[in-house]
């Protein structure tokens, strides 16, 4: 039986499969479908030549509810809030996205003013009710909504994580008069304090459950005709993965789940490998540039990641930091005479100047080309046209003074550096030492920029994977079942009360076994992990602390404060027993362990390994530098730069001075022998 | 060879670096103010820090002159540029050691009100000082006559609390006591004071790592030379768009409605005088000092000229001293726009910035009426609030409501509601 993943990206969905018997593996590309992208999941299937009765566990990851979400493409969906908090969601935070744009609009609303309903109710931060929900004015609302052609409503209202009893009175109102349309509660989603969080994670809740139940209904039908009985899960914007079941009801946490297969994966490596318990996971696409970091081998999460300005949604999901800078990246001179590069991009039309689709504009695609990283027949698929990308690079370069190979590598370098700046966040940001790290590359175009990237941040070592192509599908056969909880607990630790804290952990972890069990997971295999989100009585911000397992007493207490200080420390370079810890939220990551593609040792010629060689530009001159066969090197074979290794859906580039050996598994290990140390 | 230090080969001439290791250098002095200000939201104490971003961070090159701040609180703009200049007056530079972290908030050396308060660490690398780190902060309380600070009645600036001079406030690393105690012993809230001490130190930290990590990779040599450079860089947008402005005098009124103890409205006048690439933003038929709280110092009133401008001008220049040198700002002597001892001055951020940024648009409007937007909802319904809970603690609270943006020619009708709608003067920016 198959074990298959499958990601669905803007332009490829892709697909990795291992058998469970005989760990034969595969992969396939093919063109996503859109609007339906589960025809795209069939298509990969076919094209991979695996009959569905013959999958017992299918992987999927998808871009279907944040597309829905960015676009507002989803059916009309109203919310039913407190009095005076109809704007809530709206307003925001007060802060603009830029500073000095005078001309710079909102995002809009995830849900309408018109379809935002308010009513009398009143809950205290006790959860005791100082003002009863007004019944008739919900009936009145619940009326309102069955006359219009509303499918999904969010109820959200102030304080209601510490009592769900106005909402949930709300939401059977708006069900009795509605039986048929989606209706969630603010406390249901995210049970936390911090009303715009909260509000917004209900809308988007609320929106895209409709687009998200259509969604998987299509592709479970298309599967179930083909033959399929084997259990269908999705990713998670978490870095875990989840039934379909749990998947439609929780759709908030598929949000930006693209790039959670891809940090699996690197996690992966570390299982496998055992010597990389740290790794920067990277992916350079057409237009953007992704980043994440993987530490003692787990992905690090965040709380407050916004979709879009001031939309956050408030579940845990990786830390994942973009910036616009890939392949398609745009090289212009700005109104101060400097080179710059993106965020604007030719994306795939008009494309590079060298595709000769229109594009007028050198990319860094072009300036790879011109550089000799890139081979000009593209693998022969097409013929690249190097006269124009040149033309267009000497004509962006004259106006500084560079020549167009000068342009070349200064964009490049320029684009590298855009991407660094990312990395920095993720690492140095949060207080890490980038010399820990071995930077992972993952895409297409990773590779080929890796090694200016790790030489920006002073990073020694690179890795790029065997199946770094069709790496989200390949991370998403090597992902766990994963459930994330969280139970709002306020108290100064000093003030905390050890017997409610146990009460709450065990709570938090008796569901989620049941959550992991409707999964097949067999509670022997769980393994959970415990954390607490703390500050300083009298912070706003909260740093995530490790909290011990098991029935904690009063001198846990003690250790969690000290672990507290440590993390501060490390996070904001400061700490001080002169404040007094607190905590804001307890949670645990429940995960369930899965089987994990096999780690095949490569079996490789070691014959025809040179394609042939061509000139490559690096550090002010051209070298002579040899095209290697990347599937032709066999285990422990060594390449020595300046060099190009090609592999079917990416390709690496070596600088002078660094050396390339391939792993027992088929990874490349690039050790980059010039860094200042 | 080590490739990665190529200090020789990078500086052109004496005064330039090449055009690409110039944009790296650019993105990490960009950078490193940014990862200032994550730290200090992030660590901070004061909600007004956390929740409302009234901070602004900066780092400056190894003459003091500003070289890059993180886009956060426009009022803070200009002004940190003179804290520095006091703090730098009374201690030499020759004599700062590594960790020294100096203090000012005196709104008379290049404060705004007394609850901004700077905070300034020299940064070294191989013995030298190579820059540095400024961060500047709205401290919720630091005592006088109402919550904080926000005695809009008074009449003389010792009502509206601890009024400090340049201070080194630790030396070397260790915090000077006798001068944190007077603080402490001047707040309502001394819980935010320590927790908001240490923040600016997390955030002072971050500065002095990157700019060292930046000096490592590329040499004092570059370093300073493309901070020269990010400079001209900055003055040559800022003069560009200056030229796009027809040459010509504009004039523009805007009122105050009140000091808070008259109801006599209170004008401001400025007349914008741009003659090629440079303008000066001349406020000399504005009156006297007035007797309530509304008073702006010097630094406030440049801040406050400077950032409107920079809305036309150059939203995505970096902000450094380039953008000071193209324009020139006149103040009268007795002006209530450049307030001296004892004008109490603690709406002089608010009230009164947001009237500057009024006038000063309605003049620019006049040479390009397609450019700028009308006014924003100008003022910006500051209040105070403190609360004591029942242990005795006291908790200050503020709040600044955002208002309407002004319109636009380019929006549509159903554009306009989407508008920043945000305070105009304080708070904003992309924290990352």
């Amino acid at each position: 039986m198959w074990r298959v993943g499958i990601d669905v990206g803007g332009t490829f969905t892709d697909l990795f499969a291992w058998d469970e018997v005989d760990n034969k593996q595969i992969s396939s590309k093919v063109l996503t479908t859109k609007p339906d992208r589960s025809l795209g999941v069939m298509n990969a299937l076919k094209d991979a030549n695996i009959a569905a009765s013959d999958i017992s566990h299918l992987m999927h990851g998808t871009t279907t509810a944040t597309n829905a979400l960015i676009t507002r493409d989803y059916p009309e969906v109203a919310m039913v809030t407190t009095n005076g908090f109809r704007d809530t969601i709206e307003i925001g935070r007060q802060h603009r996205a830029e500073l000095y744009n005078p001309y710079q609009t909102k995002p809009k609303p995830i849900i309408k003013r018109r379809y935002r309903y308010t009513l009398d109710e009143r809950m205290d931060v006790h959860g005791k009710v100082v003002r009863p929900l007004d019944r008739v004015a919900a009936k009145d609302i619940a009326k309102k909504i069955h006359d219009s052609n509303i499918q999904s409503v969010a109820v959200a209202f102030i304080n209601s994580y510490v009592s769900s009893k106005h909402e949930d009175e709300m939401r059977d109102i708006i069900l009795q008069e509605n039986p048929s349309i989606y209706c969630i509660t603010s406390s249901d989603t995210r049970a936390l304090f911090r009303e715009h969080g909260r509000f917004v994670t209900a809308a988007i809740r609320a929106a895209t459950m409709p687009v998200m139940e259509k969604y998987f209904g299509h592709l479970e039908n298309s599967l179930e005709e083909a033959g399929f009985s084997g259990r269908l899960l999705i990713l998670k914007s978490s870095g875990g993965i989840t039934g379909v079941e749990y998947a439609k009801n929780h759709p908030e946490e598929l949000i930006e789940s693209g790039p959670a297969g891809g940090v699996a994966y690197a996690a992966y490596l570390n299982e496998v490998k055992g010597d990389c318990p740290n790794i920067i996971h990277t992916d350079v696409g057409g237009t953007s540039f992704d980043v994440s970091i993987v530490e003692n081998g787990k992905g690090l999460v965040t709380r407050d990641h916004e979709i879009e300005w001031e939309v956050p949604v408030i579940v845990p999901m990786l830390d994942i930091h973009s910036v616009g800078a890939g392949g398609g990246s745009i090289g212009w001179i700005d109104e101060g005479n400097s080179l710059r590069v993106g965020p604007q991009s030719a994306g795939s039309t008009p494309g590079p100047v060298s595709y000769g689709l229109g594009g007028q504009e050198p990319t860094i695609t072009d300036a790879n080309l011109l550089l000799g990283r890139i081979e000009p027949s593209l693998g022969g698929k097409m013929m690249l046209d190097s006269k124009a990308a040149e033309a267009a690079l000497q004509k962006v370069g004259q106006e500084v003074g560079l020549s167009a190979i000068e342009t070349a590598d200064g964009m490049v370098r320029i684009g590298c550096e855009n991407m660094a700046q990312a990395v920095k966040k993720v690492i140095t940001g949060r207080g890490r030492d980038p010399r820990d790290f071995i930077l992972a590359s993952f895409g297409g175009a990773g590779a080929m920029h890796a090694f200016l990237i790790a030489e920006s941040m002073n990073i020694p070592r690179i890795i790029v994977p065997a199946a770094a192509g069709v790496a989200s599908a390949f991370g998403a056969t090597a992902m766990d079942l994963r459930q994330d909880l969280e139970a709002f607990y306020f108290s100064a630790v000093a003030d905390a009360d050890i017997g409610t804290i146990n009460d709450l952990y065990e709570k938090l972890e008796s569901d989620a076994l049941a959550l992991l069990s409707a999964d097949g997971v067999d509670k022997s295999d769980v393994v959970i992990t415990r954390t607490a989100q703390m500050r300083y009585v009298g912070q706003s911000y909260e740093v995530e602390t490790p909290v011990p397992s098991g029935k904690l007493n009063d001198d846990d207490l003690v250790t969690i404060s000290e672990r507290f200080h440590e993390c501060h420390k490390q996070e904001f370079g400061v700490s001080s027993d002169d404040f007094e810890p607190s905590i804001v939220v307890l949670g645990l990551a429940a995960v369930g362990k899965t089987k994990r593609p096999p780690s095949v040792t490569v079996v490789a010629s070691g014959q025809n390994i040179e394609k042939g060689s061509r000139d490559v530009y690096f550090d002010k001159q051209w070298y002579k530098s040899i095209v290697y066969d990347g599937h032709a090197l066999g285990p422990q074979s060594e390449v020595v730069g300046p060099c190009i290794v090609e592999f079917e859906h990416a390709c690496a580039v070596i600088p002078p001075d660094a050396t390339g050996t391939v792993d027992n598994y088929g990874n490349m290990i690039i050790e980059l022998n010039t860094l200042t140390k | 060879m080590d490739t990665l230090v190529k200090s020789n080969n990078l500086v052109e001439d004496d005064s330039r670096v090449d055009p690409v290791t110039f944009e790296v250098l650019r993105s990490i002095f960009e950078y490193a103010a940014d990862r200032m200000s994550s730290v200090l939201q992030r660590a901070s104490f004061s909600p007004i820090l956390a929740d409302m971003i009234d901070f602004s961070n900066a780092i400056y090159d190894a003459d003091a002159q500003l070289l890059s701040q993180a886009a956060n609180c426009p009022i803070h703009l200009a002004a940190m540029k003179f804290s520095a200049e006091a703090i730098i007056d009374k201690y030499p530079v020759s004599q700062m050691k590594p960790e020294d972290v100096y203090v000012v908030n005196d709104p008379y050396k290049g404060g705004t009100h007394i609850n901004d308060i700077t905070f300034m660490m020299p940064i070294f690398f191989n013995g030298k000082i190579i820059g540095f780190g400024v961060s500047r902060g709205h401290w919720m309380d630091l005592g006088g006559g109402a919550a904080g600070g926000q005695a809009m009645d008074g009449t003389h600036i010792a009502g509206e609390g601890l009024r400090l001079p340049p201070l080194k406030i630790f030396n070397q690393g260790e915090v000077n006591q006798d001068i944190l105690d007077i603080i402490l012993n001047n707040t309502r809230t001394p819980h935010f004071v320590k927790g908001d001490l240490q923040a600016h130190v997390g955030c002072l930290k971050a500065a002095d790592t990157e700019l060292r990590a930046a000096a490592e990779r590329y040499g004092i040599d570059v370093l300073t030379v493309a901070m020269k450079q990010l400079q001209e860089y900055t003055e040559n947008i800022v003069r560009k768009g200056i030229l796009d402005i027809p040459d010509g005098e504009y004039f523009a009124e805007e009122y105050a409605d009140t000091d808070g103890h008259s109801n006599e409205p209170i004008p401001i006048k400025v007349r914008l005088v741009v003659e090629g690439s440079d303008i000066n933003i001349d406020f000399s038929e504005t009156g006297p000092e007035v007797k309530g709280a509304i008073n702006s110092p010097y630094a406030n009133t440049a801040s406050a000229a400077l950032y409107s401008l920079q809305f036309f001008l150059a939203p995505h220049a970096p902000q450094n001293q380039g953008m000071f040198n193209p324009i020139k700002i006149t103040l009268p002597d007795n002006c209530w726009l450049n307030a001296k001892w004892p004008a109490p001055t603690i709406g002089c951020t608010t009230l009164t910035s947001a009237k500057i940024t009024s006038a000063v648009w309605q003049a620019l409007a006049q040479a390009c009426p397609d450019k700028v937007t009308g006014s924003t909802n100008a003022d910006c319904n500051w209040f105070v609030s403190s609360v004591v809970a029942p242990d005795g603690t006291t908790d200050v609270f503020s709040d600044l409501p955002a208002g309407g943006w002004g319109g636009h020619t380019v929006w549509r009708r159903d554009e306009c509601y989407r508008g920043p709608s945000r305070q105009l003067h304080e708070y904003a920016g992309r924290i990352c």
